[in-house]
């Protein structure tokens, strides 16, 4: 600081001192801060641009499963498809063994299906597909029964340890009290645990023992004595240091940007496959097999097998932590572990006994479903450990609700999963068999975060998120390539550390 | 004038407030930066890159100075680093030790303009006008200044001291002295 009177007196006449700048400084300025406008502009204009595109595109392969010609095989069959179904029952059981040939449909679940259909063998298929609905019942009354059972056993013997470590729990507060360094955060879980049934008692007890006039000399009481003075000993101590605590706090708080900060998110949504997401050219040979010009049995040539069904979108969500740290005013990384369960949507036919032959021989799975006048909807889920890092940037100037814009890249590991998978066997079938699943994936994302509420705890944001995978989830050598794709409603929450 | 209401507006980027706030701050500003350059275009240059980041950053004023005076260090700080960027500037930016000028200890009577005294402290080499500066009219200590122009404390004091009493020797001899043909033809 200027030390005598010389600095002063440069120092008053410098502050007073006026230039009066040419115009073309305002005009130079207005370009320069218009120009950053158009440009953020135009950036905000491409950025929704690409996401409408992405939208549009997607929403043709989201929202089209039910129009599959599988699906409209299986509501308003064809006379010539049911002949030509019919015609070549004979020449399939001549060629496989087993429920095969049995391809109609309960009439109890598709009235529209046709009186022609109606034929031998019928009557097994529904046997069958009784007992295994049976066996999966089963399991299911009898862990309810389990379940009923258990708890009120539990409930009795859990109650009294409950108990005990309610009436316990003011030793542990006084144990945490003595932290000297925690001091409000103390203070509020003690708040907390007072409103408690058993600490009630305890501490409503002590006032009553220790009363003048009561001269009750037992060993409850000199606990009881003993605990309350060591709460006010820790009490006036506490009460001593808050000059110490709370400055060191305000030294924390002036330095929150670089520290990382712990948080969750959750994020509901749909998923779909997607048929090669890099080319929209079908397999060859898969093109080829249905190519194959329809034919009858007095041709000679085996009907070709039925394309598998287009996925449709089903419900999807992730959920998981996160930590994310400010690395510039503007920009930010984040990293996370979450778990993501997706599924998507496809139509099938009955399910049916897999006969003996190479395929159940590699599969561990006695059942497949027809391709064929499907019926039914299947959800294939697939649950998935995540760990995604994610750049964002903040779209806006106002760092206290920041506009963000993010995008990462994610590796995922298949945990479990439900999907039946193609096979152009027995003309057309689904069965299960995860090892045509590529378990570990790779995914780009992108979305845009608002934030709706700034406090002093916590940060919530929200905003729309989508996930492309990299690498195709089936490796299935008989159906295409089924890229996963995600798009949901982000909701995270941050929180504000507390020092 | 309502500040609060001109920077909400100028965060708004309603061109009328923008301009408003420019035609206020922008003859003490340029001031500022006349003090720190040898042209007016160079100052002209610093103010305008200035008023550029004032508003950019000016959702960043947090209401707790004065306007005026947030403005003024983005100024200055953009005065520095035009004189670090400029190679016309910063060659004569290196420091050393050589003592080239008296040292004065007394406090002469200031009888000149506040132009007049600007245009003095312009006519300091490039370092003695910086840190005279910073030091005498912005009031950084030497430990601010030594940061941020990346010289050791003891160098800025010194510098701070030469530039002072060349400065007070100028004053003395105002009425003697051609200030066109330059004194410090030495340096």
């Amino acid at each position: 600081m200027p030390e005598n009177e010389f600095e002063k007196k440069v120092s008053s006449e410098m502050q007073d001192l006026r230039v009066k700048p040419s115009e073309k400084v305002w005009l130079h300025v207005e370009e320069r801060i218009r120009k950053k406008k158009k440009r953020r502009v135009f950036v905000i204009i491409f950025f929704l641009a690409g996401l409408a595109l992405l939208g549009y595109w997607q929403r043709h392969n989201l929202f089209s499963g039910n129009e599959t010609p599988v699906a409209k095989i299986d509501g308003n069959p064809k006379p010539d498809d049911i002949n030509a179904t019919e015609q070549n029952k004979a020449t399939e059981n001549k060629q496989e063994t087993g429920p095969s040939t049995q391809s109609t449909a309960k009439p109890t679940e598709n009235k529209n299906a046709p009186p022609v259909k109606k034929g031998p063998g019928r009557n097994k298929d529904e046997v069958k597909i009784t007992v295994k609905s049976t066996r999966t019942s089963e399991p299911n009354t009898n862990q309810d029964n389990v379940k009923k059972s258990i708890p009120a056993n539990e409930n009795e013997k859990n109650k009294p340890v409950q108990e005990k470590k309610q009436i316990e729990e003011p030793a542990s507060l006084i144990i945490a009290k003595t932290d000297p360094v925690k001091t409000n955060e103390k203070e509020d879980s003690i708040d907390i645990k007072a409103e408690e049934p058993g600490i009630k008692k305890e501490l409503t007890k002590v006032p009553e023992t220790v009363a003048p006039g009561n001269k009750v000399d037992s060993t409850a009481t000199k606990i009881a004595d003993a605990k309350q003075e060591e709460l006010t000993k820790i009490d006036t101590v506490s009460a001593k240091k808050p000059l110490t605590d709370s400055a060191a706090v305000v030294v924390q708080k002036q330095t929150p940007t670089k520290k990382w900060k712990w948080g969750i998110e959750f994020t509901p949504g749909i998923s779909s496959l997607n048929n090669e997401f890099f080319s929209l050219n079908m397999n060859k040979s898969l093109a080829d097999a249905y190519g194959v010009p329809q034919s009858g049995s007095g041709s000679g040539f085996p009907l070709p097998p039925s394309p598998p069904s287009e996925s449709a979108s089903s419900f999807a969500f992730q959920i998981g932590g996160l930590a994310k740290k400010q690395l510039t005013k503007k920009s930010s990384v984040s990293v996370g572990l979450r778990y993501g369960y997706y599924s998507d949507k496809i139509r099938v036919g009955r399910d049916s006994v897999l006969p003996a032959g190479p395929l159940s021989n590699s599969v561990n799975t006695n059942y497949f479903y027809r391709v064929s006048n499907s019926f039914q909807d299947k959800i294939n889920s697939y649950h998935f450990i995540e760990a995604p890092i994610n750049y964002h940037l903040r779209l806006n100037k106002n760092d206290q609700q920041p506009f963000e814009w993010s995008i990462g890249f994610s590796v995922s590991r298949l945990i479990a999963s439900n999907a039946l998978m193609y096979d152009t066997a027995f003309r057309g079938i689904y069965y299960k068999n995860n090892k045509l699943l590529n378990k570990t994936q790779f995914s780009l994302s992108t979305g845009l975060s608002f934030t709706l509420i700034n406090s002093k705890n916590f940060r919530w944001s929200a905003g729309p998120v989508a996930d492309l995978h990299l690498n195709s989830l089936y490796d299935n050598p008989f159906d295409s390539r089924k890229y996963l794709f995600f798009i949901g409603l982000r909701s995270a929450v941050l929180f504000n550390q507390k020092k | 004038m309502d500040y609060q209401k001109l920077v909400k507006d100028c965060i708004r980027e309603i061109p009328a407030a923008q301009r408003q706030l420019y035609d206020h701050f922008a003859e003490p500003m340029l001031g500022v930066c006349y003090r720190y350059t040898k042209s007016v275009d160079d100052a002209e240059d610093v103010l305008q890159d200035g008023f550029v980041k004032v508003f950019r950053n000016l959702h960043q004023f947090k209401y707790e100075g004065e306007l005026g005076a947030w403005i003024r260090r983005i100024m200055v700080t953009t005065a520095l680093n035009f004189l670090k960027k400029n190679s016309r500037y910063n060659r004569d930016l290196a420091f050393d030790n050589e003592s080239l000028h008296p040292v004065a200890d007394d406090d002469p009577v200031i009888k000149i303009t506040g132009k007049e005294l600007a245009d003095l402290i312009r006519q300091l080499p490039i370092g003695y006008q910086t840190i005279f500066n910073m030091h005498a009219v912005e009031g950084f200590s030497h430990v601010e200044i030594g940061k941020l122009m990346g010289i050791n404390e003891g160098t800025s004091r010194s510098q701070y001291a030469r530039a002072r009493a060349l400065l007070i020797s100028w004053i003395k001899k105002n009425d003697e002295v051609n200030l066109k043909t330059g004194l410090y033809a030495g340096k």
